[in-house]
């Protein structure tokens, strides 16, 4: 019996030594980790591709990774929040950033970026861009703009865009503008020629002569578009000396008075923050209004697919066209409005560099230039416009040559909640609670009650 | 020895009675009382103690300050619409439906057999037992601005109307006082139907037989026996209007702009949507404040001693 | 001499012959016209309650191209109208059992073969493909993109779990803390006991929802906002003394004989509770635990403050995602989600009809 015992144990031990040696001696491979990293993107028929790039991107990475020889694997798992607008779900983010169940990446808006720095949410990249530039530098230099804070940068970012007035040309020939007319909207728009005043001139003329119910339409929810509307009207809500929320009661009160008009002529329909967006968009693609206020990115995602408008450059421009945001006075500058979307990192996240290099991979050429055309957005970096895809993609085209006279939503921390104040008191005069100085003044008083550091002329 | 025996015995089951009484205590009313003393006491001085600081969207407290009662008192040019507006809703809807339709409510369908009667009484429960997200859902849905809505397709013929009704955006105080309101009527009813139900038959038939007819029956008989249900409804109604704000919230926002932004509704938008939770706090104790002293008033309602049966049973 | 009669307000002399027939017939007419009066304005006012609803299953079981149209709903109206008519045609017309239970049958008949022939091909149920299929978004339209790896929503089961979860435990908590503590106070004597009925008095009618604030903060500070389980527990708490209440009237209706013979029958008072008062109250737990539990079913506010991150959905959350869809709504979707919701509520609802008259707010003047 104690032989048995003893020959078991010998065994044993001629095992595990022999084991431990062999796990010696062979390579040290090394142990797999895998990073999870969530990444919180809004639910956008416009952009399904920008959180799927980063999910595409985190296979690149990990070949790269391998490569390397590093045992570290990316896997994202994607959290879809149903937030109606990115500034619904900026809002959603911060509270859910403060109550410390903040996501590892983030897709958001560019003017809410410095919202997140303030409050110590987002991850400040530029060391990790100077460390990682192969994916960087060729990004457009004006872009960086949008993602600069006081102190640096906090994103990267994923896509531009143009916003401009649409407008159908049938429904102007049906009101009795001559074809010379029409076409020479554009041109007249950007010498300055064309005017605010003067869209509510066309679309009243339109209305009541054409077939058409609606003059000028423009988004229901909170958003940046009609803000061009402001800028026209001088409003640039930022002090350039000191980084500040300007408001400027006057012009407020001229920009929301060209929207009391609009409503009074029965141009812009009162409602219009409170219907729906399918509904605005059928009412101006199936030809029931004749100025729609919204951007490039529309046209990839619902006028060529859902409502069957016109796929090529001249088949699309016989009946359709967009102009430049007019100025307010003849001689004035026209506008433009460009809102990136950015990707970021958050603060506490466990791999800032892992991460940084997930979001270099998303922003790769290819990967942008498939979410750039198939739902018009413009895209990134200059090597883009030598794809033929991007190329051969005449909206974005197009819509390059408004971004010479494009303009950014200011990145101020406040700006977001300011631009709640903003659609409040729109709604206001819209609905005729408000008159365009009321709104003015309401703006002013919000804003200097709930936000800091306002100055106000 | 027996005695002694017996006063042991005695005082070892007074003891255990004793033990027995204040286990039964902590067994029976103790969960009671500590969730309600976590979950009543507790928020109401943390709300106290939030009015008074700056706490907002980062949920960081950094001073404590009276600025929130200032703005109350001084700086928000929003309020006294917002109070105006809560003094209309609550007191239109409570006088047309909660205590008024109610009240038709009662009479019509206890004039009729039991069964008519409680088909439509249980017709009238349906809005207050339908999910509150699927009752809006309807309204908005008849309220739909467009061919498809339900209103516009009744309206617009029998009206002649070229353009559909936007309700929402042309009368949306009255769209809330009608939305709460067929909500409202249906506990007026229940409780006018169980006290109808409760005056004696033979006064009617007395009634009858004197001469009275339909409304003269009504003006003496039914109305004096529910005065105090009707003060009671009243009373209560009051209460829960002025501080619910759910049906409001998911059907208008409190748009469009403040129109029907109740006070509630108005505590829930600057806390939760603009993220001052300091001065939604200070604007909540107003409405704690209410609550309380009217709870206090409908004291009035209930008979104390009745409540305070004293129990008969002294065991353990 | 007599007083002259007076009926409905016709005079009689004494001497002249009363013409009864004449005023029996007038006295029916009158009763049928007021009856007729009743019938038509309390149809009148229910109107806008009954057709909404039907509305909503009329899509939930036609709508095809995601569009709330009415065609099948007033199609329906004209079959259901003039049925319910003579079904009440019929009862007033019968003049014994056997006629009346042959015209409902034959009016039944034609009713459904007239609905089959109108509607019955307009019916179909792939609005409830949300029951099976939880990406049913992608399956219902087609979007431009898909995104690897994210379902719009998640499974209704799962919402219909938590739901069930919120509502089932705070019905139980509710019920078992509330009949503890209103047997206690109805039944015991201690010295706190006259303020705590006083606390109770004040405490069911606050107005729990401005507490809202505050218990936000307060949950943040614990830990336990954005979980089921502080959801749970601000529900339970806000429902408490409502219900005490309630109970405390059933427990003060029970005749004291019952309990001192049990005791003296040798039971201890908790065996008392348990086995012999408990089971006189059985109406009360019923009503209290049917009411808590659509209070808890249908709760919107609570959950949708206190759950931030929406990995717990819950039914009135999943309907009202659904409903503001970003990405397109399907109004049959959504109104098949909306009956699914509403079908839990109405089976409890018609199933506690008869408690909900029972209930007495007990101890109310008058």
């Amino acid at each position: 019996m104690r032989h048995v015992k003893t020959a078991m144990a010998a065994l044993l031990l001629a095992a595990l030594g022999g084991g431990s040696a062999a796990i010696f001696v062979s390579a040290p491979a090394p142990a797999q980790t895998t990073v999870k990293l969530e990444l919180w993107s809004r639910q956008d028929p416009s952009g399904p591709l920008r959180p799927a790039n980063v999910v595409k991107a985190a296979d690149r990475l990990n070949k790269e990774l391998a490569a390397e020889g590093s045992g570290k694997r990316v896997k994202v798992a994607v959290h879809e929040s149903p937030a109606p607008g990115f500034d619904d779900d900026a809002l959603q983010l911060l509270k859910v950033f403060g109550i410390g169940q903040g996501p590892d990446l983030f897709i958001a808006a560019h003017e809410w970026i410095c919202a997140f720095q303030q409050e110590g949410f987002a991850l400040k990249l530029d060391d990790y861009i100077a460390k990682y530039p192969q994916y960087f530098t060729t990004i457009f230099p004006s872009l960086w703009q949008s993602v600069k804070c006081s102190d640096g940068i906090y994103g990267i970012p994923q896509d531009a865009e143009a916003r401009m007035f649409f407008y159908n040309k049938k429904l102007l020939r049906e009101a009795g503008y001559d074809d010379a007319f029409i076409e020479a909207m554009p041109a007249r728009t950007l010498s300055g020629e064309l005017t605010m005043d003067d869209v509510i001139d066309i679309a009243n003329r339109v209305i009541n002569k054409a077939k058409a119910q609606y003059g000028i339409l423009h988004r229901p929810n909170k958003g940046p578009d009609y803000i061009m509307a402001f800028q026209s009207y001088g409003n640039n809500f930022l002090d350039p000396g000191t980084g500040k929320l300007l408001l400027e009661r006057d012009k407020l009160a001229a920009a929301f008075g060209w929207f009391e008009r609009g409503v009074k002529q029965g141009v812009i329909p009162a409602n219009n923050t409170s219907m729906e967006f399918d509904a605005l968009r059928k009412a101006f693609y199936t030809g029931n209004a004749a100025f729609w206020m919204y951007g490039i990115w529309d046209l990839g995602t619902y006028a060529f697919p859902t409502y069957g408008l016109p796929k090529d450059e001249a088949g699309f421009f016989a009946d359709w066209g967009w102009i430049a945001a007019p100025p307010a006075k003849k001689g004035g500058q026209a506008g433009s409005l460009t809102h990136p979307i950015i990707y970021a990192v958050a603060a506490r996240v466990a791999d800032p560099e892992l991460a940084v290099r997930l979001l270099g991979h998303a922003s790769d050429a290819d990967l942008n230039t498939d979410h750039a055309v198939t739902t018009t957005h413009l895209g990134i970096k200059s090597e883009q416009l030598k794809d033929p895809r991007y190329a051969g993609a005449w909206p974005l085209a197009r819509a390059t040559e408004l971004l010479k006279i494009t303009k950014f939503l200011p990145n101020n921390p406040q700006f977001g909640d300011l631009n709640g104040i903003i659609y409040t008191a729109l709604q206001g005069v819209e609905t005729g609670r408000l008159s365009g100085q009321q709104a003015a003044d309401f703006v002013v008083d919000e804003a200097t009650s709930s936000l800091k550091d306002v100055i106000v002329k | 020895m027996s005695a002694v025996t017996d006063l042991a015995v005695e005082r070892r089951y007074r003891a255990a009675s004793a033990v027995r009484r204040r286990t039964n205590f902590v067994l029976f009313l103790g969960p009671a009382i500590a969730l309600t003393f976590l979950f009543f006491v507790i928020p109401v001085l943390i709300d106290i103690a939030v009015s008074f600081t700056d706490l907002d969207r980062t949920l960081r407290i950094s001073k404590f300050t009276t600025e929130q009662y200032q703005k109350v008192f001084r700086g928000d040019s929003r309020l006294p619409q917002v109070i105006g507006l809560t003094v209309v809703y609550v007191f239109g809807t409570l006088a047309i439906f909660n205590v008024t339709f109610g009240l038709v409510l009662a009479l019509t369908t206890t004039s009729l057999n039991k069964v008519s009667g409680g088909f439509f009484r249980g017709v009238w429960l349906l809005p207050r037992m339908s999910p509150s997200v699927l009752y809006i859902l309807l309204w908005l849905w008849v309220i739909n601005p467009s061919d498809v809505g339900l209103l516009n397709q009744f309206l617009m013929p029998a009206l002649g109307l070229a353009r559909p009704l936007d309700l929402m955006t042309s009368a949306p105080v009255a769209l809330i006082i009608i939305a709460n309101g067929f909500i409202g009527a249906s506990l007026g009813m229940i409780i006018f139907t169980a006290a109808i139900r409760g005056i004696p038959e033979h006064l009617f038939y007395a009634a009858e037989v004197d001469g009275a007819g339909t409304l003269a029956k009504i003006r003496f008989i039914t109305l004096p026996a529910l005065r105090w249900p009707i003060s009671f409804v009243t009373i209560y109604q009051t209460l829960s209007l002025l501080v619910s704000f759910e049906y409001i919230l998911l059907l208008t926002k409190g748009g469009p702009f403040y129109d029907t932004t109740v006070f509630a509704l108005y505590v829930y938008r600057r806390a939760f949507t603009s993220g001052q939770y300091g001065y939604g706090a200070a604007l909540a104790l107003f409405l704690i404040v209410i609550g309380a002293a009217a709870a206090l008033l409908g004291w009035r309602f209930f008979d104390f001693k009745r409540l305070l049966q004293h129990p008969r049973i002294e065991v353990h | 001499m007599a007083a002259p009669l007076t009926f409905n307000g016709i005079h009689s002399s004494p001497t002249a012959p009363v013409d009864w027939d004449r005023m029996a017939a007038r006295a029916r007419s009158m009763r049928r016209s007021k009856a007729v009066a009743l019938y038509a304005f309390l149809i009148a006012v229910s109107l806008p309650i009954i057709l909404p609803y039907f509305w909503l299953v009329t899509i939930a079981f036609s709508a095809r191209t995601g569009v709330a149209d009415t065609v099948v709903l007033w199609r329906s109206v004209a079959v259901l109208a003039p049925a319910v008519i003579a079904f009440w045609l019929a009862a007033v017309l019968a003049r014994n059992r056997r006629q009346l239970w042959l015209g409902l049958t034959a009016i039944a008949l034609a009713a459904t073969a007239a609905f089959a022939w109108l509607v019955g091909p307009d019916l179909h149920l792939r609005n409830f493909i949300f029951l099976v299929e939880p990406d049913f978004a992608s399956v219902v339209r087609s979007r431009v993109g898909a995104v690897h790896g994210a379902i719009q929503f998640p499974s209704v089961w799962r919402a219909f779990g938590n739901s069930l979860l919120i509502a089932g435990s705070q019905t139980i908590v509710v019920l078992t803390v509330a009949s503890l503590a209103a047997y206690y106070l109805s039944r015991f004597q201690f010295p706190a006991r006259a303020a705590m009925l006083r606390s109770l008095l004040i405490l069911h009618a606050f107005p729990v929802l401005t507490l809202i604030v505050p218990m936000f903060l307060m949950l943040y500070w614990i830990g336990l906002l954005d979980t089921l389980f502080g959801v749970i527990c601000v529900l339970v708490a806000f429902e408490l003394p409502f219900a005490i209440f309630i109970m405390k009237g059933f427990f003060d209706a029970v005749p004291w004989d019952i309990e001192m013979s049990a005791l003296t029958d040798g039971a201890s008072r908790r065996q008392a509770f348990l086995l012999v008062v408990l089971p006189q109250v059985r109406n009360g737990l019923l009503a209290v635990a049917v009411f808590t539990f659509i209070r808890g079913w249908e709760e919107y506010i609570f959950v949708f403050t206190f759950l931030i991150r929406n990995t717990n959905w819950t039914m009135s959350l999943y309907m009202y995602y659904v409903r503001d869809d970003v990405m397109g709504v399907d109004y049959g979707v959504v109104s098949a989600v909306g009956v699914f919701y509403l079908v839990p509520s109405l089976i409890l609802y018609v199933a506690a009809q008869r408690y909900l008259m029972q209930m007495s707010i007990g101890g109310v003047k008058g």
